[in-house]
C-alpha cells in the first residue's frame, strides 16, 4: 500500500461491508454525528449510534483507521399502520484516519444511552506537557 | 508522508471535511444520520386498532432532562441535551445537537392521557398512546331492511 494522498481510496475495498457480514433484507446505513474533543491524555470521540447494544456494536483501530459501526435491528412495528415517518433505522458506519500519535493498544469504548464514547489515549510523547516559562 | 491528523482542525468546514469522508472512505450506501435542525427529535408514528406509536431517537438525554407530556390533542417532547466538557477539553469536531429542545406533535386519534406510557432506552424514546373508545373502530351492523 503506497503512502500517497490516494491510499485511502485503495483501503475502502478492503473494509467491512457492513451490509454483507450479516444475513438480512436491504437495510440503509447511516453516518452517525460525532463530537471529538481534545484533551491533554487522550482524544475523545462521542457518537450517536441510538437503538444499538453492545454486543452489536465494533469498533476497531487498524492501519491507522478508526472505524465504527453497530447493526440495528428494525424497530417497525408490523401490525401497525405509519403515520409519520421522519427518519429510517439502519446500521451504523463510520471511519476516520487516525495519526501514529494515538497508542493504539490502549484504545477503550463504552455504549451507554444510545452514545458510544470511544477513548483514544496519545502516545506518552505526545501529550501535552505543561513547560515552566521561566524569567 | 505523514498520514493526516485524526482531526483535521480544517474540520470546522463541515461541508468540506464530510465530502472528503464520504468520498474516501464511506461505504458505498452511507447516508448521513438523519437529523433535522428545525424539528428535534425526529419522531415515527405509527397506529393501531387500539393506540398510537411515537418512537423518537434522543441518544444521551438523561430521564430527567426530558419532559413528555399530553394536552388534548397534542403530545409534546421537550427536554435538553447537556455534553459535559471535561477539564482542558477543546472541541475538534461539533456535529451533535446541544441544548433545549420543544416539540409538539397534533394526535391524529382522541387518546387517554392517563394510560400514555413512555419508555426511553439505549436512546430510544418509545411512547403508546391508547385511543379512546370513541376512536377505536367500531364494527357496524349492516342490517337488512326486507321486503315485506
Amino acid at each position: 500500500m503506497n503512502n500517497s494522498t490516494t491510499a485511502l481510496e485503495t483501503t475502502a475495498p478492503q473494509s467491512i461491508d457492513v451490509q454483507s457480514d450479516r444475513p438480512q433484507t436491504h437495510t440503509w446505513t447511516y453516518r452517525p454525528n460525532v463530537d471529538v474533543l481534545d484533551t491533554p491524555e487522550a482524544v475523545l470521540l462521542m457518537a450517536d449510534m441510538p437503538g444499538a447494544s453492545s454486543d452489536s456494536i465494533d469498533v476497531s483501530f487498524e492501519n491507522g483507521i478508526l472505524t465504527i459501526q453497530a447493526s440495528v435491528q428494525p424497530r417497525r412495528r408490523h401490525a401497525a399502520r405509519p403515520v409519520l415517518q421522519e427518519y429510517g433505522v439502519g446500521n451504523f458506519h463510520r471511519r476516520f484516519e487516525v495519526d501514529e500519535t494515538i497508542d493504539a493498544r490502549n484504545v477503550s469504548a463504552e455504549y451507554r444511552d444510545g452514545v458510544l464514547n470511544v477513548r483514544l489515549p496519545k502516545t506518552q510523547h505526545a501529550r501535552r506537557h505543561r513547560v515552566p516559562v521561566t524569567g | 508522508m505523514l498520514t493526516k491528523s485524526l482531526f483535521d482542525n480544517a474540520a470546522f468546514d463541515i461541508a468540506h471535511e464530510m465530502d472528503r469522508l464520504f468520498e474516501s472512505m464511506a461505504a458505498p450506501r452511507t447516508l448521513p444520520a438523519f437529523r433535522s435542525r428545525w424539528a428535534f427529535p425526529a419522531l415515527n408514528v405509527w397506529e393501531d386498532d387500539q393506540n398510537l406509536y411515537v418512537e423518537g431517537e434522543l441518544p444521551g438525554i438523561n430521564r430527567e432532562d426530558l419532559e413528555v407530556s399530553v394536552a388534548g390533542d397534542q403530545l409534546v417532547i421537550k427536554g435538553q441535551r447537556r455534553l459535559d466538557l471535561p477539564e482542558q477539553a477543546t472541541a475538534l469536531r461539533r456535529e451533535r445537537l446541544v441544548g433545549s429542545f420543544e416539540r409538539s406533535i397534533s394526535l391524529p386519534a382522541a387518546i387517554h392521557a392517563e394510560r400514555v406510557e413512555a419508555n426511553l432506552r439505549e436512546g430510544i424514546l418509545w411512547i403508546t398512546l391508547p385511543k379512546t373508545e370513541g376512536c377505536q373502530p367500531r364494527r357496524i351492523e349492516v342490517k337488512t331492511d326486507r321486503a315485506s
